[in-house]
């Protein structure tokens, strides 16, 4: 049976965290790319709304939900429309929750779940991408050595988000015997575990901080290894799938801005919209978010099914990142000249979605 | 809930089509595209033959308010009566893999039937259904078309006078897919310029009605299995009962023409992503399955040559078509109005057809030019799924309209 239709469930989600983009992100977006800063407040609204944590046993205090990929894409592509950088915070804790939830221990659950609830909680972040041009997921330099009691780490990881205050960290590395995926396994370091340099400069996601961290021979007890076994390329699917929903509201807050503006904007003596230049190219933008769409939910139907998704993850990912700069880069223009000016958000939009591309954003749903 | 899991049917009928396209169709492809205007006699009356005693048309959707009139093939097998607009999507997309041209001239009530579906009585479509679902092999052609327009349908030159019990038509249509073979034809007319759109009616012209007669057929770039006729209408004198929808009903005019696009441009669409298909798969079997080619999905650039990531994003380009396909076609079997989302797939899957058949015979190389491969042949065939049932640009001026929620005035 092939549908196309939400629950009423996913509706509800959707409605909610539509209003939240609109009502709260949307409010402070312009200041949090200016300043680089994400309000607090945002961020714990956030984590009420319960998206990372829902899924949790209820032993561990969590609401006991089932871990959806389809709920995520769908409310996922609500968040980014209201803003990416907050939406990434926001997620943040699921980057450990998630691994944790499909290849972690009994007693590394319970460590970790019920930290989500402690009053300070600073979430979780999860280190994968390493300062390379060509970094590989298969051909990881940063290595964990096997020194009987504990695992030893050796390498740099850069766009590490929240790295300086994050209660732990899921340092991706390659163990010394395993080859390719096969021998990528999580390391979980806590605070202070490593050492945080510089905050990075991005073109976008100006509002999330990333670091670049060092690992200089920091020391993992056994315990602490999440051994994935081949399943980085689950992790990996699924943080494609969510890019694909990411991209898909990013694309969705430029275009629906870039109509309402054309349909105002008045040029020799009428709407540039009542024009076909323009009128077409936002058909065309339409277009190509309705099939990004598709591909996250048939993307997300797959990992629920417990069907291998890499593939269509990752032709996905693709498909969207190239349509999302044909996407915000005609939003942008479709504003002219003030488009190009950051009283608008088109811009910032624009060099959002330069990240979907370049991103591995890792297992957020 | 969100769901891409089909139905047992539909997989049944997706493998059915597909090796029906593969083991019938493909063989004499390149037959009927060199002998244009060859009727391929035997594959008519074959395809007729076994669809029939399946229980089922494939060559056109049926409107979703008349679920529960279908006059044809009651019941013989479980098909879920729900999603014949996603169904006939799936099927045509084998059989346009097979052969767009063929799968064109393959008896039903073709666009014909979707009309008289979208705009007729209940008693029209009985009576109508009957000729086109009946023992011998049929088709019912859409006369829209004229000389003096194309996507412009409400420019209708040709004239409808009343007399009596009849309506005398003149005038000249173009275009008319399969108006070689067709049992009737459902003719676009005019009652009187003033009238505007509500005068524009459409009328079924039964096959041997004095003053119907079919005047020439077009050399076409593609599709050549298919014939595209220009059919003359003289003093044709047709009885008010074959006007669909009735004399009263005036809203079904016009409105009725452009309805049975909601049906049939997710059709179009699917069969587009047919073709583009059928490129895909031939590349896919040279360079992958046969030349050893790994496609590293979801690699760095650095690690990956031109070739492999084309082939990528073709596929990609392929999925974005038919999941836009697939949810036009759905809407309309659940009764949701599709008018934007037909018109999003088919300018989606007309403009990826082209790309993608025009990139296939590049990436072939000097071979791909060849006659001796049909990659040439999909990229003529393929271009006219962006023309026909409305052009790339018609569709765009669909969704504009529709996302701007402008009127014909606001965006011309």
């Amino acid at each position: 049976m092939v549908s196309f239709e939400l629950s009423e469930e996913q509706t509800l989600l959707r409605d909610t965290c539509r209003d939240f983009a609109l009502t709260i992100m949307r409010k402070q977006d312009r200041q949090a790319d200016e300043s680089g800063e994400i309000p607090a407040d945002i961020v714990k609204q956030g984590h009420e709304l319960g998206l990372t944590t829902g899924f949790l046993p209820e032993a561990y205090g969590g609401s006991g939900g089932e871990l959806s990929a389809m709920n995520s894409v769908i409310v996922f592509e609500e968040l980014a429309y209201g803003n990416l950088s907050m939406t990434l915070n926001i997620l943040a804790p699921s980057l450990i929750n998630i691994p944790l939830m499909l290849y972690g221990t009994e007693e590394q659950k319970k460590k970790y779940f019920t930290m989500n609830k402690q009053d300070k909680f600073q979430g979780f972040t999860a280190a994968l991408v390493e300062p390379s041009v060509k970094f590989d997921v298969e051909a990881l330099k940063t290595t964990a050595a096997d020194e009987i009691d504990d695992f030893v780490l050796n390498g740099e990881k850069a766009f590490v988000a929240l790295a300086d205050s994050a209660l732990a960290t899921l340092v991706f590395a390659k163990k010394g015997s395993g080859e390719g995926l096969a021998g990528v396994d999580g390391f979980i370091l806590p605070a202070g575990g490593f050492t945080v340099k510089e905050r990075e400069k991005n073109q976008g996601l100006r509002a999330l901080k990333q670091f670049t961290i060092s690992l200089e021979g920091a020391r993992v007890p056994r315990e602490e290894v999440i051994k994935l076994s081949g399943g980085i390329v689950n992790l990996l699917a699924r943080s494609r799938t969510a890019s694909i929903a990411l991209t898909t509201g990013v694309c969705r807050a430029a275009y629906e801005y870039a109509l309402a503006y054309a349909k105002e904007r008045i040029a020799f003596g009428e709407p540039i919209a009542s024009r076909q230049s323009v009128a077409f190219t936002l058909a065309e933008m339409a277009i190509e978010i309705d099939a990004m769409r598709l591909m996250a939910w048939k993307s997300a139907w797959m990992l629920d099914k417990g069907m291998d998704a890499y593939k269509e993850a990752s032709m996905g990912k693709r498909y969207a990142a190239d349509a999302a700069m044909f996407v915000t880069r005609n939003a942008t223009q479709i504003l002219g000249g003030h488009g190009f000016v950051r009283e608008h958000p088109v811009e910032m939009w624009y060099r959002d979605a330069r990240s979907f591309a370049v991103s591995e954003f890792m297992a957020i749903v | 809930m969100i769901e891409f899991e089909l139905t047992p049917f539909m997989k049944m009928a997706r493998e059915f089509t597909h090796n029906y396209a593969r083991d019938v169709m493909r063989p004499i492809a390149r037959k009927y595209d060199e002998e244009e205007h060859k009727e391929p006699t035997e594959f008519i009356q074959k395809t007729h033959e076994m669809f029939s005693s399946l229980g089922f048309s494939f060559s056109t959707a049926k409107a979703s308010e008349d679920k529960e009139e279908k006059p044809e093939h009651k019941e013989k097998h479980d098909r879920p009566k729900m999603e014949m607009n996603l169904l006939g999507a799936m099927a045509v997309e084998e059989l346009a893999w097979g052969c767009p041209g063929l799968t064109l001239r393959i008896p039903g009530p073709g666009l014909g039937g979707a009309a008289i579906m979208a705009a007729g009585t209940p008693e029209q479509k009985k009576r109508f259904m009957k000729i086109l679902a009946g023992t011998k092999p049929s088709y019912g052609a859409m006369a829209l078309t004229e000389p003096g327009f194309g996507s412009d349908a409400s420019a209708v030159a040709t004239t409808a006078v009343k007399d009596g019990d009849y309506y005398i038509i003149n005038g000249t249509k173009i275009f008319v897919t399969g108006g070689d073979m067709a049992d009737l034809y459902v003719v676009w007319a005019t009652l009187g310029k003033d009238l505007g759109r509500a005068g524009i009616k459409a009328f079924v012209v039964e096959k041997g009605t004095p003053g119907l007669k079919m005047t020439r057929l077009e050399h076409k770039l593609g599709i050549r299995a298919s014939d595209t006729a220009e059919v003359v209408l003289e003093d044709c004198r047709v009885h008010k009962d074959n006007l669909l929808g009735g004399e009263k009903k005036e809203e079904k005019g016009f409105k009725g023409a452009m309805q049975t696009f909601d049906a049939t441009r997710p059709m179009v669409a699917a069969m587009a992503t047919g073709i583009a298909r059928a490129a895909f798969d031939y590349i896919y079997d040279d360079f992958v399955t046969k030349g050893g080619l790994e496609i590293n999905y979801g690699k760095p650039l650095h690690r990956r040559g031109y070739v492999e990531t084309v082939i990528e994003d073709i596929e990609a380009k392929l999925n974005a078509a038919r999941l836009l396909t697939w949810k036009a076609a759905w809407m309309l079997d659940h009764g949701l109005p599709n008018l934007k989302e037909a018109s999003m797939a088919k300018a989606k899957a007309g403009t990826v057809v082209d790309e993608i058949t025009q990139k296939s015979i590049e990436l072939y190389g000097p071979e791909g030019y060849s006659r001796r491969h049909l990659l040439e042949k999909w990229m003529r065939d393929a271009k006219v799924y962006d023309v026909f049932e409305g052009t790339g640009q018609v569709q765009r001026l669909v969704v504009a309209r529709a996302i701007l929620d402008y009127t014909r005035k606001e965006l011309k």
